[in-house]
């Protein structure tokens, strides 16, 4: 999977994180996750098909999820992680992160359909994405952190290549 | 001060767009699907809509065209999702006056009801 694909959902999150009243202080380090367990309390799955095809995960812990929730409401009421509103909350950041990340690649021809979102609560759930690699990036907020991870191919099955500048994997 | 309509299967979305109409000193009453969205309209007679188009039971699209038949001077807001401008259009052919983008702020909603209300 070429890294640059991770940068449209790098901007999505960067602008519906803005949106909503939650700030990305910096991004960690871009790792490669193969693993088929979810790792933290909370995770968002949402399938991409279309001119793409594979996954989009985005996975919290529960205090993160909670305080993002209280912020993306904007009452400051602090609900348990496994809130119906809160998992609502949650649901609706990788809808719209998704959403604007697909019409950034369909500015460059790729276009893409997006499943609804799958809320997993809940560590060592198995979850199954694979044959593909995923890449994974933290992003450090003012409310935790919160993974996003992207695992896609061109439908085709070959490797694509995005039209986005070269070695533009951006970070702030 | 408008009596407003809220109508999405989102619980967080609804209370988003409750939270920031309530502040604003407007009254709010709630749908979680198209079709308790055009009975909510028939019992409660709010003087907008803020009407999602992706719900259950009944879209916001059918729910647009439902209202609209019963009180052809309905006045609706359209609520959506990135990528979905195709549908937007439709809706605005179909009589929905205006529309929002998720994520919305406080200023995108306000000025939208207030255009919709004037």
């Amino acid at each position: 999977m070429d890294v640059r694909w991770v940068n449209p959902f790098m901007e999505g999150a960067r602008d519906v994180m803005t949106a909503l009243g939650v700030t990305v202080a910096d991004w960690g380090d871009l790792s490669v996750e193969e693993g088929a367990l979810t790792s933290r309390d909370v995770t968002v799955l949402l399938g991409v098909g279309g001119a793409l095809g594979g996954a989009v995960l985005l996975a919290t812990d529960g205090e993160t999820v909670v305080r993002m929730a209280a912020a993306m409401i904007g009452d400051g009421v602090m609900r348990p992680y496994d809130d119906e509103l809160v998992v609502s909350a949650i649901s609706e950041f990788g809808n719209m992160l998704v959403g604007r990340a697909s019409v950034l690649l369909e500015e460059q021809s790729f276009v893409c359909t997006i499943t609804p979102p799958a809320v997993i609560i809940g560590r060592s759930v198995a979850i199954t994405i694979r044959p593909f690699r995923r890449l994974t990036l933290p992003a450090n907020t003012d409310v935790g952190t919160v993974w996003l991870s992207v695992a896609l191919k061109a439908a085709s099955g070959k490797e694509a290549t995005p039209s986005v500048r070269e070695g533009a994997l951006e970070r702030g | 001060m408008a009596k407003v309509l809220v109508a999405d299967d989102a619980a967080f979305m609804r209370l988003r767009l409750r939270t920031i109409l309530q502040q604003a000193g407007h009254e709010v009453v709630e749908a979680a699907t198209g079709s308790e969205a055009v009975d909510k309209f028939a019992s409660e007679g709010p003087n907008v809509v803020f009407l999602d188009i992706t719900m259950p039971e009944m879209d916001g699209m059918e729910a647009l065209s439902a209202i609209k038949r019963s009180d052809p001077a309905a006045r609706v807001v359209m609520c959506t999702a990135l990528g979905q401008q195709n549908i937007i259009l439709q809706a605005v052919k179909d009589g929905a006056l205006d529309f929002i983008v998720k994520p919305f702020d406080q200023a995108r909603v306000l000025a939208a009801l207030s255009r919709a209300v004037s």
